[in-house]
């Protein structure tokens, strides 16, 4: 790997952030200059999303989604952006924190810098991102699309996720060429696209030590790390899902419509990401509907899994490829008969989730923060947080509930990197919530 | 992350107990200098103060990281998956030769290959290193099979075989079979 292969990813994420610039600049997120330095790291996922979700279904259409139309597809979303910097800025520009605490941003910066150099030696050796997150995105370049033929194969593993993921790989390999040493890299942009979101919507909203607390643990968090250097999708899902849980939350409270919007994208794209992208995005959507006590965040969530979805389930369907995330696994008989699963794989997840060993203390901060507001009852930010917590937890329950594999391997290979959605989302409302504590 | 040793080990519970010992001297200090009044800011503060803590431990697992990383030559670089697998990366390599591009194939590991996790890994070595062949589930509808540990002939019929890798060691020897029509 060389410096021009990180030159060449570099641009192309400069795409994905012109793009997101403009989804979220149409929706008045941001307004003029300084609004759109205030941006930058919610319009990353946004733009991540948009063109994911866009080039899946162009993708399932028979397009290449070569170098051109990589940029064609950005540059027509970034259009928005030219409205937006001519507007003056509105209510949803960046405030700067007031407090101190330089030396936590200090220290975050300093953190991902390192994590950067580490993930820079970093070989693709996690078995999920060899064996099939890897190879469809090589296939994507390679083969110069969706060849059914390939895809359909009997011994490609997991051949019914969908392919945001591959398709963001693949537009990166357009650039620098196939070199598969810069995925990891390109999962660390998602993580500090994140962090970066957070500091962004909470920075002027909530006190300083509450909103450095979570980003200072997640920058350290080892799983954080771990996951990074494994170059698989569960951190670009958890901090989509995350970002758009954030989003969720600033229309509760100040019913902005653009707020909705981009959580409604950011929703899609995590549908587009991973099988339970799809539970965290009807968990967020359903308590927002409930809590707000209106049917619109209900057709903002309808709207995002028919855009991250739809397109690839249709796909499926037409190729005959089963589909893991069917409802037909939900049957009554055989949920009766595994019902002893359900203790069991929720107390394990629990203790992914609060083994500070691989979180340090996000969840328990989340949870006391969560309880402290719940008690003050003055906002309907805790019943949003608690509401989605626990469905998109019951959700991860239910999968390992209905699965047809043995559940103690599945549990052993998989619970630690599924919680990380509801850790991030959890990440992503403290500031927020200590502000209704 | 691939260098980070299974167990915490001498130095990392050292730098563990420092992070501790930094805990306790900032929450003292803390204390001291302005103690915030109410609760989610001290449970704030604390969390900061524990990351601080951990920073030390987190640091080192990144050292004990690079350590490996940087050390890695291309070959175990480009290899690093199947190497995990206890797959050897050039395992199929011979096969490519031998099966035209169009053509469908098959994967098949013999029990008697004495690693579960390279037995369960081989039909994705085997998708990797021939792509864009395509893999087919059942030998017998396959063009080409590509066994490992299991001689063709015993999988399906076959006009020819070829020997893509001798056995070496522990590890069987890998052919190539072209299914007879």
């Amino acid at each position: 790997m060389t410096g021009d292969h990180l030159l060449g990813l570099v641009l192309v994420n400069l795409l994905f952030l012109a793009a997101g610039l403009g989804v979220t600049g149409a929706s008045g997120w941001w307004r003029g200059v300084a609004g759109l330095r205030g941006a930058l790291g919610l319009s990353y996922l946004a733009g991540v999303a948009a063109f994911g979700i866009t080039a899946q279904l162009l993708y399932v259409c028979g397009a290449a989604m070569v170098v051109w139309q990589v940029v064609l597809v950005c540059a027509v979303f970034a259009l928005a952006t030219i409205r937006a910097l001519r507007r003056p800025a509105g209510e949803m520009v960046l405030q700067r924190s007031r407090q101190p605490f330089r030396f936590a941003a200090l220290g975050i910066v300093l953190m991902a810098a390192l994590i950067g150099v580490d993930l820079w030696y970093q070989p693709l050796w996690a078995y999920d991102s060899w064996t099939f997150w890897t190879p469809k995105a090589h296939a994507l370049w390679a083969l110069h699309g969706l060849d059914a033929g390939w895809f359909t194969q009997a011994d490609l593993t997991s051949r019914d996720y969908p392919i945001l993921l591959p398709s963001v790989e693949a537009a990166g390999f357009h650039v620098t060429g196939y070199e598969t040493s810069l995925l990891d890299i390109q999962s660390l942009f998602f993580a500090v696209a994140f962090l970066r979101a957070i500091y962004e919507a909470c920075a002027g909203r909530a006190r300083s030590a509450l909103l450095w607390a979570p980003l200072a643990m997640l920058v350290v968090a080892p799983s954080l790390t771990d996951q990074l250097a494994a170059a698989e999708a569960d951190v670009p899902v958890a901090a989509l899902f995350g970002a758009s849980g954030l989003a969720a939350a600033l229309w509760l409270r100040e019913r902005h419509r653009g707020s909705l919007c981009v959580a409604a994208v950011l929703a899609a794209g995590a549908s587009a990401t991973k099988v339970e992208g799809l539970v965290f995005t009807a968990a967020l959507f359903i308590t927002l509907a409930a809590v707000a006590r209106a049917a619109t965040p209900l057709l903002a969530g309808v709207a995002a899994v028919v855009a991250g979805v739809l397109p690839w389930r249709v796909w499926l369907e037409l190729h005959h490829i089963p589909n893991q995330g069917s409802y037909s696994r939900l049957g009554a008989g055989y949920l009766a008969n595994h019902v002893a699963r359900v203790p069991e794989s929720a107390a394990y997840l629990l203790v992914k989730m609060l083994d500070p060993r691989a979180w340090l203390l996000l969840v328990p901060l989340f949870l006391f923060v969560l309880w402290r507001a719940w008690l003050e009852r003055r906002s309907p930010l805790p019943a949003f947080a608690a509401g989605t917590f626990v469905l998109a937890f019951g959700g991860l329950v239910l999968a390992y509930w209905s699965t047809r594999l043995g559940l103690h391997y599945q549990l052993t290979t998989s619970a630690r990197r599924v919680v990380t959605g509801i850790v991030f989302f959890g990440a992503a409302l403290t500031p927020l919530l200590a502000e209704a504590a | 992350m691939l260098g980070v040793p299974s167990t915490t080990g001498a130095l990392g519970w050292a730098l563990l107990g420092l992070g501790g010992l930094a805990f306790l001297v900032g929450a003292w200090r803390l204390r001291l200098k302005r103690p915030p009044r109410d609760a989610t800011t001290v449970a704030a503060h604390v969390c900061l103060l524990v990351t601080l803590a951990a920073a030390p431990y987190v640091c080192w697992r990144f050292v004990e990281d690079l350590r490996v990383t940087t050390r890695l030559d291309p070959y175990e670089r480009a290899a690093a998956g199947p190497i995990q697998a206890y797959l050897p990366g050039y395992l199929v390599d011979g096969a490519v030769a031998h099966v035209p591009l169009e053509a469908t194939v098959a994967a098949v590991a013999s029990p008697r290959v004495p690693w579960a996790p390279a037995r369960k890994a081989f039909p994705a070595l085997v998708l990797e290193t021939l792509f864009p062949r395509r893999t087919v589930a059942h030998p017998r509808n396959a063009d080409y099979i590509i066994t490992w540990g299991v001689k063709p002939q015993a999988v399906a019929p076959v006009s020819r075989v070829w020997t893509a890798r001798p056995r070496v060691g522990d590890y069987p020897a890998v052919y190539v079979g072209k299914v007879r029509r």
